[in-house]
């Protein structure tokens, strides 16, 4: 190699290094708020507020976690809260990705008026149509009942959008080789494009399992036997009475509630990275 | 090939050539069309449309939560235009929107072309970035609030190591809704990073190689290569970003509860203080559908503009 | 050719027209205005919706409901919780679709608003001999709405002043006693403003405002019913309240709309005194760090005055067995659940029999004294039906004013025009 050329490298290599540094403390800094989090968690309650803040009270209260865990039934709420999650996001997945290839891939009349239209129903804001809404559920029979938590707000146009822009960067003429042998759109969509579409996939998965997980205006409308059919974020609302909140123990209850997606996003790292390795074109 | 969003279908071109217009047979996906939307079109009718519509007939009522109600026509939707508070409070939200977009923007891209596909630990630095958007609500209160404060930890700070006081931030009407835009950018700006992450990803190495090799330097590679192959995604960040920061509630709720003054109240605030604070929900759904009405116009320019910058050649 | 999405349009809108007749069926229902039957007065499953927080919170108050059941065989009530924060959102759906449960929990300041969706409970206090007299007359008053009584109360409280008897000693701060005066509060305020720390801290909440307002002019909010805050007398008060932080200088610059500032600064002992209920008091108690000690509100010129709020419990004017449900609710205000809350410090009880029990757990030197003092000198905020907003309106702009953004005068006219004007 030139001496130009190793220098080069080097530079590169100490360049990289700096870069690499200054984002781990971009990522600390970032963090700094959580960190006060996890520091209320584990105070004793006479000690969150203090006149100077403090990192670390008197003691490490990991005794907060089991005490927060059992301040509700936050078992029965996570079980809940999984289940609601899991499902809707199943519903929300399998419906976008199909609406998504209608509209990216099939030519129809009216095709981008009906994209449109499916667009606007992002623009009503939830809290306009929550009341409506539970009179659509009183009138199907499903206040307090699980379908009224999974289904209601599983058909936005939210991951249709995600993921017809998605399929529309998808080299049509993957598609177009397959159609000539004679295949249909159903397995086009199910063996062609779904495989390449994961890391959109994944990127929707999370996006939708956040969605559900966190939410908390329509379980506390709709639910009122919170004991068995309560929501994880219902349960950390608890920890504020009348009398004033328990904030070393919801600090700590909400960081127990961050575990499930952090673990899903764990889980889907490897398709949240580079998914589309080959497109089969050769010479891309 | 060209695969743009019209649904006027171009001459076709002559087969063989790569950049092809539309497909030479016009198909007849109609009826796939029909059984690929079913789920969704069956999934809306059920669920949006009906709630959709009837919040639309609310706003034409005088309608108390319990009570009379009474027919008021447009009035609803006039007095609003004309109320100064509700003015006010479409100006709070334009500004919010106008503060928040572009940094939310610019900060999710950087950092996603930053942590790039060569960096060390990249997949552990995603989900340290992602960690603001998993954490609930309630627990990002208590910390930005006791962060902006007045003896908070900003304040406490800036004494200890300045000597001098912060400002009031969520007391303040200068400072509070800069200090929502913060907390909110913290807290979501994780999404349209992932996005971006994915996007970024999908661009191949093979072509950032040559173009290096070729002497592009880093913004050349990024505005020649990168970028057009991202556009959709950028396309989809903008304008859903837009859609969620017109409808922002919960951080001016938990923050400020849209005050000092009427400084920091949006439009999604005003809704919710109406139907459900002071149960007046025909005034409620009528500023929603005023609303729907911006939000659909924004929208409505991003997909007229989008034939100018977005790319889907591939 | 048919296309598909024509079709499916068609369904829809069949499918959407359907269900808009159900709907309409369903939510019509509204309020009828009466009781629409009687069912039977010692027959009934009742449902209770009420504020609770957590595991224990729901034993304690199921305790309570428990109280019907066993004085009446046939009544049970299943009590059905919200946190305390969504309890309006939640009330509110519950009301408006017609299927409200038949109990209700009812805060004395917002019974006002929720009065034409609740049952008058006069004809069944009679029917069913209730005694007004063993409850406290100012909580009693203040759940009535026009004269009608909408709630029976269980807990109870005129606004005193916490102080953190550490910090007084400290600066060397004489203790305040019943009949201290505002003089006197200023100047131990004053002292106490040292090192970073303040006298008093104070966040514009309905309650604290309209409190320190009456003890210094004896103005109240409403006139004749109607919101009178730009009275002479009010703003005159007002105007001294919003001088403790700005002119005074003795309590901190507020953040707005935070709830809690307030307690968590009094709790972290940077400010010394603070003004609250005693439904707070054993909480508060707990958390802190200091020796806590209460003391009524200092006397203006016409003496110590403040204002009593607290809660109850009344019926749904949907609900079918009104009769059932007056009958559990006695049972759940009568002497022995009351008390099993007192000492469990839960609530101060409404029932004035239950207190020294409650003083008991309580603990705290002087409380008898000085909330017998305080409830002497208090009245029941009388509030109006658009409360909710006045109490918002004075949040966001009560800030403002306090903060010195605005004149006190300036905020109080905003406020009295945008109620007024129902925006």
């Amino acid at each position: 190699m030139t001496s130009e050329a190793s220098a080069g490298v080097t530079g590169r290599r100490i360049r990289s290094g700096v870069s690499h540094i200054l984002l781990i403390l971009v990522a600390i800094a970032f963090l700094g708020p959580l960190v006060y989090a996890v520091s209320t968690s584990l105070k004793p309650a006479d000690e969150v507020f203090t006149p100077a803040p403090h990192l670390f009270g008197s003691e490490i209260r990991w005794q907060n976690y089991a005490d927060a865990f059992t301040f509700a039934p936050f078992g029965r709420y996570f079980l809940n809260s999984l289940f609601v999650a899991i499902a809707g996001t199943l519903v929300v997945v399998v419906a976008s990705s199909m609406s998504a290839y209608a509209f990216a891939r099939l030519r129809f009349r009216g095709r981008e008026q009906l994209f449109v239209l499916f667009l606007g129903t992002l623009m009503v804001p939830q809290e306009v149509l929550i009341v409506p809404m539970y009179w659509l559920m009183q009138s199907l029979g499903w206040v307090d009942s699980y379908w009224a938590l999974i289904l209601p707000w599983a058909f936005t146009a939210f991951g249709t959008f995600l993921l017809r822009q998605f399929f529309l960067t998808v080299p049509a003429e993957l598609e177009e080789a397959a159609r000539v042998d004679g295949c249909g759109p159903f397995r086009s969509f199910l063996r062609i494009m779904l495989p390449l579409a994961r890391p959109a996939i994944a990127v929707l998965t999370v996006f939708t399992f956040i969605s559900f997980w966190g939410s908390f205006l329509w379980p506390l409308i709709i639910v009122n036997s919170v004991e068995t059919k309560g929501t994880v974020p219902l349960g950390l609302a608890q920890f504020s009475g009348q009398q004033g909140t328990q904030w070393n123990l919801m600090m700590a209850a909400s960081i127990m509630a961050m575990i499930p997606t952090v673990l899903l996003v764990i889980l889907l790292q490897k398709h949240l990275v580079r998914g589309l390795l080959v497109t089969g074109l050769g010479g891309r | 090939m060209v695969t743009n969003t019209t649904t006027v279908a171009p001459p076709s071109a002559p087969p063989g050539s790569v950049r092809a217009g539309r497909r030479p047979a016009l198909r007849r996906d109609g009826r796939y069309a029909g059984v690929f939307l079913a789920p969704s079109l069956i999934g809306l009718a059920l669920f949006t449309l009906f709630p959709t519509l009837m919040a639309l007939g609310i706003s034409l009522f005088d309608w108390p939560v319990f009570g009379e109600r009474a027919f008021l026509g447009l009035d609803n939707y006039s007095h609003l235009l004309h109320d100064p508070v509700f003015r006010r409070v479409v100006l709070n939200t334009v500004l919010f929107v106008v503060l928040y977009v572009p940094l939310n923007l610019v900060i999710s891209l950087g950092l996603a072309l930053w942590i790039g596909p060569k960096t060390k630990g990249r997949q552990l630095f995603r989900v340290l970035f992602f960690i603001p958007v998993m954490t609930p609500m309630v627990a990002n209160a208590m910390v930005w609030r006791l962060l902006f404060q007045p003896g908070g930890l900003i304040d406490s700070g800036l004494q200890t190591w300045f000597g001098i006081d912060a400002p009031n931030f969520l007391g303040s009407s200068t400072w509070a809704m800069p200090a929502i835009v913060t907390m909110s950018i913290w807290q979501g700006f994780g999404y349209n990073f992932l996005v971006f992450s994915a996007a970024i990803d999908q661009v191949p190495q093979s072509q950032l190689e040559s173009a290096q090799i070729d002497g592009a330097g880093v913004l050349q590679r990024f505005r020649y290569v990168i970028w057009p192959m991202i556009t959709p995604s950028i396309f989809f960040a903008t304008t859903l970003t837009l859609i969620t920061s017109f409808q922002v509630f919960a951080q001016p709720f938990i923050l400020t509860q849209g005050g000092p003054g009427v400084s920091t109240q949006t439009i999604v605030m005003y809704v919710y203080n109406q139907g459900w604070q002071f149960l007046t929900m025909g005034l409620a759904s009528a500023a929603g559908w005023v609303l729907f009405v911006i939000i659909m116009g924004i929208t409505a320019m991003q997909f007229v503009g989008q034939r100018k910058w977005v790319n889907y050649d591939v | 050719m048919k296309a598909s999405p024509a079709r499916a349009r068609r369904w829809a809108t069949a499918a959407l027209s359907a269900l808009a007749l159900t709907a309409v069926a369903a939510c019509g229902g509204g309020n009828d205005g009466s009781s629409g039957g009687s069912g039977s007065a010692d027959q009934a499953d009742l449902t209770w919706q009420f504020w609770i927080g957590g595991t224990a919170d729901q034993a304690a108050w199921q305790k309570v409901a428990d109280q019907a059941h066993t004085d009446h065989s046939g009544i049970t009530v299943k009590l059905q919780g919200t946190d305390w924060n969504s309890y309006w959102a939640k009330i509110g759906t519950l009301l408006a679709s017609g299927k409200a449960p038949c109990i209700i929990g009812m805060q004395s300041l917002r019974t006002a608003s929720y009065a034409s969706a609740m049952l008058p409970l006069d004809d069944l206090m009679k029917k069913y001999n209730l005694k007004a007299e063993d409850f406290d007359k100012p909580i009693m008053d203040g759940l009535k709405v026009d004269g009608k009584q909408i709630a029976i109360p269980y807990d109870s409280g005129p606004m005193v002043i916490f102080y953190n008897k550490d910090m007084f000693k400290a600066a060397g701060v004489a203790e305040p006693k019943p009949g201290w005066t505002m003089d006197d509060f200023k100047a131990a305020a004053k002292k106490l403003t040292t090192a970073g720390r303040t006298g008093l801290v104070t966040a514009p909440g309905d309650l604290s405002v309209t409190s320190w307002v009456r003890t210094q002019t004896g103005a109240e909010p409403l006139a004749d019913g109607k919101l009178a805050l730009t009275d002479p007398k009010f703003q005159e008060g007002f105007q001294g309240y919003s001088d403790f932080v700005h002119t005074d200088k003795i309590a901190p610059q507020v953040p707005s709309g935070n709830p809690d500032f307030e307690t968590t600064q009094f709790t972290a002992g940077k400010a010394a005194m603070q003004l609250n209920g005693p439904w707070s008091l054993i909480d508060t108690k707990g958390k802190v760090k200091f020796k806590l000690g209460i003391a009524p509100i200092p006397a203006g010129p016409d003496g110590s005055k403040t204002y009593t709020a607290g809660s109850g419990f009344g019926i749904s004017r949907s609900c079918k067995t009104p009769d059932a449900a007056f009958q559990a609710i006695m049972s759940m205000t009568s002497e022995k659940p009351l008390t099993t809350l007192a000492a469990a410090g839960r609530a101060y009880p409404a029932r004035t029999a239950a207190h020294p029990t409650w003083f008991t757990a309580a603990g705290i030197d002087g409380a008898k004294e000085t909330l017998d003092y305080a409830s002497e000198h208090s009245v029941p905020l009388v509030t109006s039906k658009n409360w909710v907003q006045v109490a918002d309106l004075l949040n966001r702009f009560g800030t403002q004013a306090l903060n010195g953004e605005i004149p006190p005068d300036q905020a109080l006219k905003t406020i009295q025009d945008q109620a007024s004007a129902g925006s």
